[in-house]
């Protein structure tokens, strides 16, 4: 499947650069996108994958990640500062006809502060990530999983 | 008993920012203010680094103009260093950068910001005056404006590294050239990018159906937010329309000349700011004409009231095109910043084709040196406006002060007058306030782009709101997004 792996975040700003951190440590054969935030022509290039695997930093879980499945979803309240991935696909289908897949993998956060890199707690969280997502493929790829 | 109107956010401009209004008892404004209430940091935060890090660290107080701030940043910087002359490729390349920069920042704010309102109307339906609105009804233009944005964009990835917060721009120079592939590629466009003549084409239709636009709406646009002011901006020697490198003008509002083409280097012996406490937004304003007078309009209406031509035939063509239309030469009518916008990015996507065929831009003649300085000053237009870094280095190389007064600092006042103008028109006497009328008065501050991360030099997450409130402060009427 040809699958998009796309980091979010600010790489000074602590654990905001889970997405880049996850995306330089990630071995597995996908392409690699970091950008500091989602933007509206986002919509293009997700148009150009078959499945789109959103890695970012989210406060307030109680797990080390979350993996989730994402719907369509317009958004009205836009900002340039702010796109949910969401909001995204919902573009994708709508200029380009395209229905790719959507994922979420979030990475549990809880400092943001400049310059002070991923926090102990955020890289356990990555490194689970990390391990669970090559899993996830390998399953994937013996046909365990079905979407 | 006066009543307070807030909103809060204003919606679809760059950062969060609040207009609380006061109303008196018949319903007459008493006094309307543009607050921001960003925390400002910047200039503080880089005190103490090294002065090469300038150029890197200070853009990254915006993630929607970076580029000028780098740029801006740079330019002071090669002052430090004592390169007063860039090496031919050194310039061009920033040039470059910095067009596509203007571009991208003016399609974003007009397909995304301000269309909503152009293509749906001010009292439109409120869950259609949006982006997505957009996209749902008029799929074609959308496409075309991110397909404008992108090309910007990839013009600052291939120029600067990277779209955001790019590195290239070095003290002396640029640490990259453009391999005569890569500029063919822009100019012929590829499966992934428009090609540069599309790009023109486009951008002549916007500009076609601004015009259309204009002409339909003439009498709501020559009263909306119309106040005189000065304007001001970079200018090239012959009185060209200047974007990256130039003296200073600036006119007032009938055309006469109140800054008179100076070195940018001695800004401080003409502008000074005002800080008031109610908005971290400080105002500055010609010392010579004080704070009252000395305020100027920035940015694409201004540039193009101050300029004598533009040196690009097909955006010098529309720049008459717009004046005749207008019927004079220094427009003072906030809404004509959106065609004024338009014609800026022609002229960017004219100058970005003569950069891409020239030779220089394969030079390995990066950088050049000269004699270390303490003090580096550095003037850029940025999309929004004149932008100024200023910074003095001690002997040890690090930054002792760092002033910036950035584009949307010099707009202050007058985005603020274009509130108090609104709110006085649209709610005055009115029994109900609806959020149509409300909306006026952002779109009155969205003519503008304000970009307030910018303009406070924010660090961190930002909001934007609106309220009415009574005499004793108490909430009347409020929206925050």
């Amino acid at each position: 499947m040809n699958t998009l792996l796309y980091g979010i975040g600010n790489s000074l700003r602590g654990d905001d650069g889970l997405g880049e951190a996850f995306l330089e440590n990630c071995t597995l054969p996908f392409d690699k996108y970091f950008q500091f935030q989602l933007n509206i022509e986002d919509a293009e290039l997700f148009s150009k994958y078959d499945r789109i695997i959103v890695v970012d930093a989210i406060k307030n879980i109680k797990t080390p990640f979350i993996f989730e499945k994402l719907g369509p979803q317009y958004d009205n309240s836009f900002t340039t500062h702010s796109l949910k991935p969401q909001s995204v696909l919902a573009l994708t289908e709508k200029l380009y006809n395209k229905k790719p897949q959507l994922y979420l993998l979030g990475i549990y956060a809880n400092q943001f502060e400049m310059n002070k890199g991923i926090s102990p707690a955020a890289s356990e969280g990555l490194k689970k990530a990390l391990l669970f997502m090559n899993n996830f493929i390998t399953q994937e790829q013996k046909g365990h999983y079905r979407n | 008993m006066t009543n307070k109107i807030v909103i809060d956010p204003v919606t679809r401009v760059e950062g969060h920012g609040k207009v609380t209004i006061h109303m008196d008892d018949n319903q007459k404004v008493e006094e309307a203010r543009f607050h921001i209430v960003e925390f400002r940091g910047f200039e503080k935060f880089i005190q103490g680094r090294p002065y090469w890090e300038a150029p890197v660290l200070v853009q990254r107080l915006c993630g929607i103009c970076p580029v000028s701030h780098h740029l801006a940043a740079a330019k002071a910087i090669d002052q430090i260093v004592g390169a007063h002359q860039l090496s031919a490729v050194g310039e061009k390349m920033r040039r470059l950068m910095h067009y596509g920069q203007v571009l991208q920042s003016h399609a974003l704010h007009f397909f995304y910001l301000a269309a909503p309102d152009l293509l749906f109307g001010v009292d439109g339906p409120v869950e259609q005056r949006n982006i997505v609105g957009v996209i749902q009804q008029h799929k074609d233009l959308a496409l075309k404006g991110i397909k404008l944005r992108k090309y910007g964009q990839e013009i600052i990835k291939a120029t600067a590294g990277k779209k955001i917060h790019g590195i290239s721009a070095v003290p002396g120079g640029i640490h990259k050239n453009l391999s005569r592939k890569e500029c063919d590629l822009f100019i012929n466009g590829s499966s992934e990018l428009a090609s540069l003549k599309d790009c023109i084409d486009w951008n002549q239709e916007v500009i076609d159906f601004m015009i259309d636009y204009h002409k339909k709406n003439k009498s709501w646009i020559d009263s909306f937010s119309v106040f005189d002011s000065n304007h001001l901006g970079l200018i090239g020697e012959d009185g060209a329309l200047e974007l990256y490198h130039g003296n200073l003008r600036a006119l007032d509002s009938k055309g006469r000349a109140i800054l008179n083409d100076i070195d940018y280097t001695d800004y401080l012996d003409h502008f000074e700011e005002d800080v008031k406490e109610w908005t971290y937004l400080k105002f500055p304003y010609l010392k010579k004409h004080g704070p009252q007078n000395g305020w100027s309009r920035v940015g694409p209406l201004a540039r193009l009231n101050i300029c004598d031509h533009i040196n690009t035939p097909l955006a010098n063509e529309r720049l008459e095109q717009y004046r005749k239309f207008a019927g004079e030469k220094i427009i003072n009518k906030s809404l004509y910043y959106h065609w004024a916008r338009l014609i800026e990015m022609l002229h960017c996507l004219e100058m970005i084709e003569t950069l891409l065929h020239d030779s220089d831009l394969q030079s390995n003649n990066l950088i050049v040196t000269g004699k270390r300085q303490k003090t580096g000053i550095g003037v850029i237009e940025a999309p929004r406006g004149t932008l100024i870094h200023h910074y003095e280095v001690s002997e040890k190389d690090e930054i002792t002060r760092c002033n910036l007064i950035v584009s949307t600092t010099h707009n202050n006042m007058a985005m603020n007058k274009a509130v108090e103008l609104v709110a006085k028109k649209s709610l005055e006497g009115q029994e109900k306030i609806s959020e149509p009328m409300l909306n006026e008065i952002e779109v009155a501050i969205r003519a503008y782009d304000p970009c307030l991360s910018c303009a406070t030099h924010a660090m961190g997450e930002m909001p934007l709101d609106v309220k009415v409130l009574d005499s004793r402060g108490h909430e009347l009427f409020g929206r925050k997004k």
